[in-house]
């Protein structure tokens, strides 16, 4: 071994020496094998790929690139990423050299293990990687500056927050981009920091070179010599404007809702298990109480122990406190007694709301007791109203513009037998459909908004006939159109003029009759006393007669011969009788339109029903429309019957009427076949029990049992009067003391009993 | 001849002509004297010429008051019977009349149907004179 094999061994550094022709390796040192941990040999005979990376850049191909560089250009150094023998990669750092040994060209290379080195650079580069990664993550941008040397560092996140690109800043374009309204206040602080000696951390504005704003906060260390005198300076720039628009939005809504929770019209209240936690200024005016009466205490403390319904004031609110808890709002009315003893109706919404800090019930009230007030106030003008308005005797009907019905009053219920419930918004016309032609007229006066006033409109209510007087006010209220109907009933005012009518009629015919008779009986006595006196002088036994024939040479007998032959006696009696007839006639019209003024006699009760049954045979209203001699007449009058004391004029008009009706009911149609009436006498006890049957239509119980009220009629105006029974039943009743009734079988007929005292019983 | 065969001096006043000439035959026929009046002053200048026994009045006097002229013979000619003679149907007598006597049985309705009944109730009248 020569010296220069020894040195060659013993350096530090890895050498290998490659033949410059086959690029084979042809001497190692010592140190090259324990690098790459391979024996001599094994060096000699490999390839420089089988102790590297063996893929690009670190393959054979790039091997030989620098191998020929280096025999071409000179000597070349660069880093390599090699293998040992157990596999493990690691960094070298090759210097390869032409080089003459033995006159021989060979390439030395020296290698050294800078494996460590590379490791720690490439460390140095991911930590700093990582940190610009958190920097641009957190927007965090970096300054520094060296007040020895004025060396100024910006970091390129500091650029990107001011918006360009990385490193194109200066310093002074940084201080320059602060928002002008800060800028002063910046200065002072960092003026103050230094003269305090103290770090800074300040937030402040920046505009951006887009000219938007961003909220910076910049957070500064000092370096400071012995003397305290500042060295350098270390900063970071954070962006907050995300934060800061947050927070700012957050105190803005924050703002909003205490102005809204502390100005609100309505209580708001805030309770924790029935604990109240918050309360704002309108809950205080409303309960009028200081925020200590309520905060902390029991939403139950100045509950009255019963609420209006009748329930205990824990026992409701603590159900409804559950209810709401379920997430389900609950509204409700509630009495709260406030401090001075007044009570006070509020109505509540109870609402669950959930906060991090735990869940509370959130209750928000408003006083409601002028409400109620009102609302009582209303209650009683409306009751007065409906009272007056049921109290009306009219018939009040409030409907819309379309004729359906809103008011009702007790006279529309009584008169229809409909409950304002029941006609609630119908049409109206369908309750009074019986009105006709008239009706149609109401509702187009409705539809219209005319005023309309009818009288007397006749309608046929459950067969009997009424009149109604009708008026429809158009109304015009809040914007709602409608009308008032207002309807009389005014049929017994119609009645009554009816009645006075024929009363007048009556007491004209009475009086016309009295004169006529008195005219007609004039006449009528000169035709009878003629008769007769012709009859005694052509028949008769006075002496004069035959003395007077003889002075005349007439034979008497011959004369009377004669006058048989040719029936003269006949004849003047036909006069006699025709002469007496017709002053029955005019005695019955003149007794007829008397009536009543009779004296009080005793009368037997069969020549009572003839002499009735005469007048109404003569009755010239019934003959007129029906013949009475077409009825039969059954007499079951016994002989023998005691007699009444009575009116007998009265009693006549009685069976009149009451055959009268028999018979107007007989013959309206459907006429009866075979009209009869049958007439009964018998005693009965003390009275005289006279019954007239008819095999009429009969009548409804409903008209049976109101037939002998006063103006009761199921008649036509102008047929009937609605009084003929009424004062038949007080002739028999009142003056009489007996009694007047009636039985009745629809579709088969009537039967009117009258019983009347017999002598002596008044 | 009347039934009591005796003959009185009858006044008739009616101003229906036929009424009272009628009723003259009929009385002239059974004897009797007969004066007609057609109105009171008529009727009051025949009683006090002569002595009339039964006197019948028409009440219904178209001028004069039927009723004044019989009150006047009830009192001035006591003896002298009254039988009032109507047209009209139902005869109600005022207070006076009926103070001075005179009843239902005075009264005749026209017309008369038959002389037989006038009979009989001159007959009563004239029995129970003075009213």
């Amino acid at each position: 071994m020569n010296y220069y094999q020894q040195v060659f061994n013993a350096t530090h550094e890895a050498i290998l020496i490659q033949d410059a022709e086959t690029e084979r390796f042809i001497d190692v040192n010592r140190s090259a094998l324990e690098m790459f941990e391979l024996t001599r040999e094994e060096v000699l005979d490999m390839k420089v790929e089988d102790s590297s990376l063996g893929q690009a850049p670190f393959s054979q191909q790039q091997a030989t690139e620098w191998f020929r560089r280096a025999l071409d250009r000179g000597p070349q150094i660069f880093e390599w990423q090699a293998r040992k023998k157990s596999g493990r990669l690691f960094w070298i750092e090759v210097s390869l050299r032409r080089s003459e040994l033995n006159g021989q060209t060979c390439v030395l290379a020296l290698v050294r293990d800078i494996d460590q080195r590379k490791q720690a650079e490439q460390e140095l580069k991911q930590s700093r990687q990582a940190l610009a990664r958190a920097q641009n993550l957190a927007r965090i941008g970096a300054y520094s500056r060296d007040y020895q040397t004025g060396q100024v560092h910006l970091s390129p996140q500091l650029c990107e927050i001011i918006g360009g690109e990385p490193f194109s800043h200066s310093l002074d374009f940084f201080l320059s981009r602060i928002h002008p309204e800060d800028k002063d206040q910046v200065r002072e602080h960092i003026r103050a920091a230094h003269e305090n000696e103290r770090d800074y951390d300040l937030e402040y504005r920046l505009v951006r070179t887009d000219g938007s704003i961003c909220y910076i906060h910049d957070r500064a260390v000092l370096e400071r010599d012995a003397e305290g005198r500042p060295l350098r300076v270390f900063g970071t720039v954070q962006d907050v404007t995300d934060r800061k628009t947050a927070e700012m939005a957050l105190h803005e809504s924050e703002t909003l809702y205490r102005t809204l929770f502390d100005t609100a019209g309505v209580a708001i209240l805030l309770f924790n298990n029935s604990m109240v936690v918050n309360c704002n200024q309108q809950t205080l005016n409303i309960l009028r109480c200081a925020r200590e009466d309520l905060v902390g205490k029991s939403v139950f403390h100045q509950a009255p122990e019963y609420q209006p319904d009748g329930r205990s004031s824990v026992e409701k609110g603590t159900q409804l406190i559950q209810a709401a808890l379920t997430g389900k709002p609950q509204f409700f009315e509630w009495r709260h007694l406030r401090k001075d003893g007044e009570m006070v109706d509020v109505e509540v919404t109870l609402n669950r709301i959930d906060l991090w800090e735990g869940r509370y019930i959130q209750a928000i009230a408003h006083d409601v007791t002028e409400r109620k007030q009102f609302q009582g106030q209303m209650r009683q003008l409306r009751n007065l109203l409906k009272n007056i308005i049921d109290s009306m005797p009219s018939i009040l009907v409030g409907v819309d513009s379309t004729g359906r019905v809103t008011h009702w009053n007790l006279a529309a219920q009584r008169f229809t037998g409909r409950t304002l419930e029941e006609v609630l918004d119908q049409p109206f016309s369908d309750y009074f459909h019986d009105l006709g032609p008239a009706m149609e007229r109401v509702s187009a006066a409705v539809a219209d908004q005319q005023l309309l006033k009818l009288e007397k409109e006749p309608l046929n209510k459950d067969g009997l006939w009424r009149y109604l007087d009708i008026m429809a006010y158009p109304l015009m209220s809040d914007g709602m159109c409608g009308a008032v109907i207002r309807m009389d009933d005014v049929t017994e005012q119609v009645r009554i003029e009816e009645v006075m009518i024929q009363t007048e009629k009556m007491h004209t015919i009475g009086a016309l009759a009295a004169g006529m008779a008195h005219e007609i009986n004039n006449p009528l006595g000169a035709v009878l006393q003629g008769a007769q006196n012709i009859e005694r002088r052509l028949t008769g036994r006075m002496p004069a007669n035959q003395q007077v024939a003889q002075e005349c040479a007439l034979d008497w007998a011959s004369l009377q011969s004669y006058l048989h032959a040719r029936h003269i006696p006949d004849i003047l009696e036909g006069i006699r009788e025709s002469g007496s007839r017709a002053a029955h006639i005019v005695s019955g019209i003149v007794q007829f339109g008397q009536r009543g003024s009779g004296h009080r006699m005793q009368c037997h009760p069969v020549e009572l029903i003839e002499s009735a049954l005469e007048l109404a045979a003569k009755d010239y209203d019934l003959k007129k429309q029906y013949d009475f001699r077409s009825i039969e007449i059954r007499r079951e009058l016994p002989e023998n019957l005691p007699s009444v004391y009575c009116i007998p004029s009265e009693i006549e008009q009685v069976l009149i009427n009451i055959l009268r009706n028999a018979a107007q009911a007989m013959m309206s149609p459907p006429a009866v076949d075979q009209p009869m009436i049958i007439l009964r006498a018998f005693r009965q006890s003390r009275f005289i029990r006279i019954e007239i049957e008819d095999n009429g239509p009969g009548m409804t119980e409903e008209v049976r049992r109101r037939v002998f009220e006063p103006f009761f009629t199921t008649k036509e105006v102008g047929i009937g009067t609605g009084l003929g029974l009424s004062v038949a039943s007080m002739i028999v009743t009142a003056n009489h003391k007996g009694a007047l009734s009636v039985e009745s079988w629809p579709g088969r007929g009537s039967k009117f009993m009258m019983d009347l005292p017999m002598e002596g019983a008044v | 001849m009347n039934p009591a065969g005796t003959c009185w001096s009858v006044l008739l006043v009616d101003d229906e002509e036929l009424i009272c000439e009628n009723l003259r035959l009929y009385f002239e026929d059974e004897h009797h004297t007969v004066h007609v009046a057609g109105d009171v002053s008529g009727a009051l200048a025949v009683l006090a010429e002569y002595n009339v026994d039964l006197a019948i009045v028409d009440l219904g006097l178209s001028l004069d008051n039927g009723e004044e002229l019989v009150r006047r013979i009830a009192v001035e000619y006591p003896n002298t019977g009254i039988l009032i003679h109507t047209g009209t149907v139902r005869y109600q007598f005022p207070p006076e009349l009926y103070d001075l006597g005179l009843t239902e049985e005075h009264i005749l309705y026209k017309p008369i149907q038959n002389y037989a009944e006038l009979s009989r109730r001159i007959y009563n009248i004239m029995n129970k004179k003075p009213v």
